[in-house]
């Protein structure tokens, strides 16, 4: 008899914690929990930037940006992601790339590509592209 | 006439409402398959941003490449693009599309899916990587991240969203394919949509995609 009662208790004291568990304590159900998740969607780390931050100490090259044939394309875009080099702010920390293949990832005659102008294989092979163009204009 | 003024003015309440409820914000992204020119720039920039694993095929958002009916995707590092030479081809931009009436959300046992002004999230604190969202979504753009034993999808960037910048994706396309903004009265993105001709990825599932495309080819599913 006594033991009968003493499962039947904890029987209970199981059941009842398992029921406040999922439909009142557990994250899934509780409304807050969606905040807190924004909350921690909104905090993440940032590694992307925008050309205007980069203005902020190279605005020679940002003038010659802004008129030339490049100005819609980001600086990140080529340069990379920019928040490591705005905290750092030395050389390492930016990709500086001037070699052909690097160029012909968007300029590579490739078909499908009509929207910017391509170059061929025939087009000063073996020549740093930056030799004669200047990216920047 | 003042009694009739109030009546109309009670009716019009719950217009309001509606009205003001459109008005929340929601946004959307318009891509035009025209200009995608398969740099990956997008891919790579996304993967960084999102610290999802550079060298596995799994990716936030990624390119299919169409050739001659041959479709090449590109979710690593690694471009397939610039070897293909002298097929007849055009690109597409994938990620997640955001549905209004998002399968994932709708089959997620614990609640670990919901939506933040159109913006269809994961709360990964909750998610118990059971993978029904995997088979739910008719668009394959979640995946489980191998380092966070979870599911993973595309956030249209919310945390840059939120600081006022644009997603990473739209930052760095250099030709200018994808944008991004609110779908309300009056904005950018809302007037090319009303000018042009669009669609979306598989209208057929009724998952009322946020993710437009212009110029988009027959054969994409």
């Amino acid at each position: 008899m006594k033991a009968w009662k003493i499962v039947l208790i904890f029987a209970m004291i199981v059941y009842g914690s398992l029921y406040a568990y999922t439909f009142h304590l557990s994250p899934a159900v509780k409304e807050k929990s969606f905040e807190e998740w924004i909350k921690i969607e909104e905090n993440k780390r940032i590694s992307f930037l925008q050309s205007d931050v980069c203005r902020e100490c190279h605005l020679k090259v940002y003038r010659i940006w802004m008129s030339g044939n490049h100005s819609s394309v980001e600086c990140e875009v080529c340069h990379g992601a920019g928040a490591e080099h705005a905290k750092l702010r030395v050389k390492e920390s930016i990709v500086v790339e001037k070699s052909r293949d690097f160029c012909l990832i968007c300029h590579g005659e490739i078909s499908g590509r009509t929207a910017i102008s391509v170059v061929s294989e025939g087009h000063g092979s073996g020549v740093i592209c930056t030799y004669c163009h200047d990216p920047h204009r | 006439m003042k009694r009739r003024d109030f009546l109309k003015s009670i009716l019009s309440l719950p217009v309001a409402f509606t009205i003001a409820s459109l008005r929340k914000s929601s946004y959307a992204m318009l891509i035009d398959v025209e200009k995608c020119i398969g740099c990956g720039k997008c891919v790579i920039a996304c993967k960084l941003e999102n610290n999802v694993p550079m060298d596995l095929p799994i990716s936030r958002t990624w390119i299919e490449g169409y050739f001659d009916g041959r479709k090449v995707v590109m979710n690593t590092k690694e471009n397939p693009f610039l070897r293909i030479k002298g097929n007849k081809g055009f690109f597409v931009p994938k990620l997640c599309n955001h549905c209004s009436n998002a399968p994932c959300v709708n089959v997620c046992p614990v609640s670990a899916r919901f939506h933040v002004d159109g913006i269809v999230l994961v709360n990964k604190n909750v998610c118990i990587g059971c993978k029904y969202c995997i088979t739910a979504c008719p668009y394959g753009a979640t995946f489980v991240h191998p380092e966070e034993k979870v599911t993973d999808k595309c956030t249209f960037c919310y945390h840059r969203v939120k600081r006022g910048l644009k997603p990473v994706c739209v930052l760095v396309c250099p030709t200018g394919a994808r944008k991004f903004g609110e779908l309300k009265e009056g904005s950018e993105l809302y007037e090319i949509l009303k000018k042009s001709r669009f669609r979306v990825l598989k209208p057929e599932t009724g998952t009322n995609p946020r993710v437009f495309y212009l110029n988009l080819d027959a054969v994409v599913e």
